[in-house]
């Protein structure tokens, strides 16, 4: 939709033929098999595949969650290799580089809605301004009245945007999106994807997973997931 | 979006997520509740019972110094001859307060109940005596028991009882027959005035005496105030309480050689659970009116044994030493009646000579500030300077004892078959209830486990938004820190206050009164209540509960009314086995707060294993956690 030219053409964040095992048992289950893919700074790619095709597992490996097979392919953003990096690194990158945003909301329940919003803030002792950058968000995603209030007086669209808040609190660069709108019936999920436009507009890079073509036409680019595998990177035709 | 990946880090403030969710964990659920309560109780249980064996070992300490000094110098069975001069050296010594002569011998006390008492007698001179083992405190009668004083008003009647009845007029008369005479005799005062001459003098005394002893208010009423004096003033304790004490300290009593036994001799004295002691038979078997037969057997010089030697002397007064074994069997008696009754008095010799008077033992208080160990190495040479002296004056040389002949000793070591036990005892207690700490540590373990398994998903979304490892073990460990240290000073407190009160606790349970009866069985039917109105709702927990809670509260409560109706109580401190009549109540400050300190670290080491578990937790599996 917004094909803004603010963007700059180097990839900020790449995959290069990423291959992930896991093992059930003595069974051992691939998940993806060389998946490659190139996000631009700024740029929304959405990533449409049927349950099981390894959408959530690639984003775990670009969110540094997980790692993929040893010498299986690796990750770059702005330059370093993901895969490579020690466990504090990683954590610095997840608390600072990326958000995460999923289908399930994920907010802390005994936590109120700023705390939770904060919580990125927190975990790095201290980022200056973060604060008031939490609550303007909140205000922007028109939760200034819930501030107080926890998850669970909330409802789905309102807890997606507490998750939403939460991940963009530390300023990351790109979000990344696990089905965001999979647990809202439709208007309120547009809300959201709304939500997301609006951030993109403003200069965010987002990786979103869905199973939906209607949600993922949305996006900038979109690749499809198959077999473990990125099939097409073909730019959305509107 | 400016600012975005320009981010400034700064390590040095501290983590608030953690110290935020512990804080919101802790206070969102009862099981830390639970947690904290099971870290007091173990915590509480250790400081009472360690308290409770240290105070023992106190209470021992203190009652073995204040009964027989600091240092104890013992004689062979000749004891120490030339023992003023003995003394008048130890007590040149700066590091000597005072020193006291002691002849120690065992004997046989008969009882003015008709039964006899085995006892150990101790001669004393009571002055020196009380410098050395503040003796005058412990004398425990300084007035006499309200209803023992009847008892001395006949008697003094009876010393008086001729002159007294002299001086009665016929109205006097009169009127002590009114109350004597049978209802079906005629009780006008015109018969009674006529049957009293036909009455003999012995009589007047008997009548004098009964009503004395039954109503001595009305015998005042009787007699005119010069009559009154004249019975008072037969008796010099009717006439001053205070000469009570006096006569213990003397160990005189109307101008004889006195005897002070110890409180637990005579079965006329029963404590009651408030320390103070009740006198049997309404006051009759007061002691300290009376007089008693002692018996003691003579050991001669050469270890034979002379006929048994009776002598029979007035009781002055009773002492509580606390130390259940002396007041049982210990009595003491005027020095000089001790060395005769021993044959350890000053004799002048066949073949010329005297031989001197003897003690056998010498108590020895160490000044202010002085060990009895450093005493000790002081007297040890004063002896043998002293034995070198003297060694010549004596008829006979071979009854005065060399140095290695005389035992001194500190009053620990006297008493170390007492007290080493003791000392192993509390050791062993401390260990054993140490072992609490390992259920404090499982507790806590069990409880977070729990939590950390109902909070996985939360890890996973830490360590998404970028929370290490280390930061997972922390939000833990300070959450078994928070429960270790809040449940530790409860339960500090807990102990202290059980320590503190634990005599009024164990009086209660001797005597249970009969409101706690009846609040228990009151809270068991409000619990039984509860539970039926919570049970029609078909829930099975307040069945459950109701009846965990209900059965002990009716089972404790009947126990306690049962208890209280029959006078039934739980003495589990039985003054004869543990030698002192209190539960010590001192808490002992230093093994609490380490009592304390072992509860704070055993949490947070219980805390280590689940913490270490979420730590470990794979942030994918634990966002997938359902």
């Amino acid at each position: 939709m917004n094909d803004s030219g603010t963007r700059s053409t180097d990839p900020l964040l790449v995959a290069e033929s990423l291959h992930k095992t896991y093992r059930l048992g003595d069974v051992e289950v691939p998940v993806l098999k060389g998946a490659s893919l190139e996000v631009a700074a700024g740029e929304w790619v959405a990533i449409l595949g049927s349950s099981g095709s390894g959408k959530s597992t690639l984003l775990h490996l670009l969110g540094g969650l997980d790692r993929p097979d040893p010498g299986a392919g690796r990750i770059v953003f702005d330059g370093g290799d993901i895969s490579l990096q020690n466990r504090r690194e990683r954590n610095i990158y997840r608390n600072r580089s990326i958000g995460f945003v999923f289908q399930f909301y994920h907010l802390l329940p005994e936590l109120t809605v700023s705390e939770n919003a904060l919580l990125p803030t927190m975990v790095a002792s201290s980022i200056p301004g973060a604060r008031e950058r939490a609550r303007e968000l909140l205000e922007r995603f028109g939760l200034g009245h819930r501030l107080e209030h926890r998850p669970r007086e909330l409802s789905g669209g309102e807890r997606q945007r507490v998750a939403i808040a939460r991940a963009l609190a530390n300023g990351p660069q790109v979000l990344l999106a696990d089905e965001p709108t999979g647990n809202l019936d439709e208007g309120t999920g547009r809300g959201i994807l709304d939500l997301l436009a609006q951030e993109h507009a403003e200069g965010l890079g987002i990786v979103m997973v869905t199973h939906d073509p209607s949600i993922a036409e949305l996006a900038d680019r979109v690749v499809e997931l198959h077999h473990g595998q990125v099939m097409q990177t073909d730019p959305v035709s509107r | 979006m400016a600012g975005r990946s320009s981010v400034s880090s700064n390590a040095a403030t501290f983590p608030m997520y953690q110290s935020l969710l512990t804080n919101r964990y802790l206070t969102s659920r009862i099981i830390p509740l639970l947690a904290i309560a099971a870290v007091a109780l173990c915590v509480a249980l250790v400081i009472v019972v360690v308290s409770v064996m240290s105070g023992f070992l106190e209470q021992f300490r203190a009652a073995g110094r204040t009964l027989i000094g600091d240092v104890i110098v013992s004689g062979s069975m000749h004891g120490i001859p030339y023992y003023d001069d003995l003394i008048e050296r130890i007590e040149r010594d700066p590091l000597a307060d005072a020193a006291t002569p002691v002849v120690e011998t065992w004997g046989v006390l008969r009882m003015p109940y008709d039964e006899t008492a085995a006892v150990q007698i101790w001669g004393i001179e009571p002055e020196s005596f009380d410098r050395v083992t503040d003796f005058a405190e412990t004398l425990y009668w300084d007035d006499i028991p309200g209803e023992a004083e009847r008892f001395l008003i006949a008697a003094a009647i009876d010393r008086i009882g001729t002159e007294l009845a002299g001086t009665l007029t016929l109205e006097q008369k009169v009127d002590l027959l009114e109350d004597r005479v049978p209802d079906n005799v005629d009780r006008s005062r015109e018969s009674l005035a006529r049957q009293v001459p036909t009455i003999p003098e012995a009589d007047w005394i008997t009548l004098l005496q009964l009503l004395g002893q039954y109503d001595a208010e009305r015998l005042q009423t009787i007699l005119d105030d010069a009559q009154w004096t004249m019975v008072l003033e037969a008796d010099d304790w009717l006439v001053d309480d205070a000469n009570i004490i006096r006569d213990g300290l003397a160990m005189n009593r109307l101008g004889r050689p006195a005897i002070i036994a110890g409180m637990h001799v005579s079965k006329g004295n029963v404590r009651t659970t408030g320390g103070t002691y009740e006198v049997q038979g309404n006051g009759r078997w007061w002691l300290p009116r009376f007089e008693g037969t002692l018996t003691t057997i003579r050991v001669d010089r050469e270890g034979g044994i002379n006929d048994p030697e009776n002598i029979i002397l007035p009781f002055a007064n009773e002492f509580l030493s606390n130390v259940r074994m002396v007041d049982k069997q210990r009595v003491l008696i005027p020095l000089e009646t001790a060395q005769e009754q021993t044959g350890l008095f000053e004799a002048p010799l066949v073949d010329g000579g005297i031989d001197p008077a003897r003690a056998t033992q010498l108590l020895i208080r160490a000044a202010e500030g002085v060990t009895p160990e450093e005493l000790l190495e002081r007297v040890v040479p004063i002896y043998e300077q002293f034995h070198t002296d003297r060694r010549d004056d004596i008829v006979d040389p071979e009854t005065f004892p060399p140095p290695a002949f005389v035992s001194i000793v500190t009053w620990e070591e006297m008493q170390a078959d007492f007290i080493g036990p003791v000392e192993k005892e509390r050791m062993l207690m401390w260990i054993l209830f140490s072992i609490v700490y390992i259920v404090c540590a499982a507790l806590v373990l069990a409880i977070m486990w729990s939590i950390v398994q109902e909070k996985t998903r939360d890890i996973g979304i830490l360590r998404s938004i970028g929370a290490t490892r280390r930061g997972i073990v922390g939000i833990y460990l300070l959450y078994g820190l928070v429960i270790g240290i809040i449940g530790g000073i409860f339960g500090f407190f807990l102990g202290w206050l059980i320590t503190y009160y634990i005599d009024d606790i164990h009086d209660m349970l001797g005597e249970p009164p009969m409101w706690l009866g009846i609040i228990l069985l009151a809270g068991a039917g409000a619990t039984i209540g509860w539970a039926l109105v919570r049970m029609r709702s078909g829930e099975l927990l307040p069945t459950v509960l109701g009846t965990f809670i209900s059965i002990p509260l009716i089972l404790l409560g009947a126990v306690v009314v049962w208890a209280a109706a029959t006078g039934q109580g739980f003495v589990m401190w039985d003054a004869d086995t543990y030698y002192f009549p209190d539960v010590p109540n001192s808490v002992d400050l230093p093994v609490a707060i380490i009592t304390m300190c072992g509860g704070i670290v055993f949490s947070v080491l219980g805390a280590f294993i689940p913490a270490a578990k979420a730590a470990d937790m794979d942030p994918i599996k634990a966002l997938r956690y359902e």
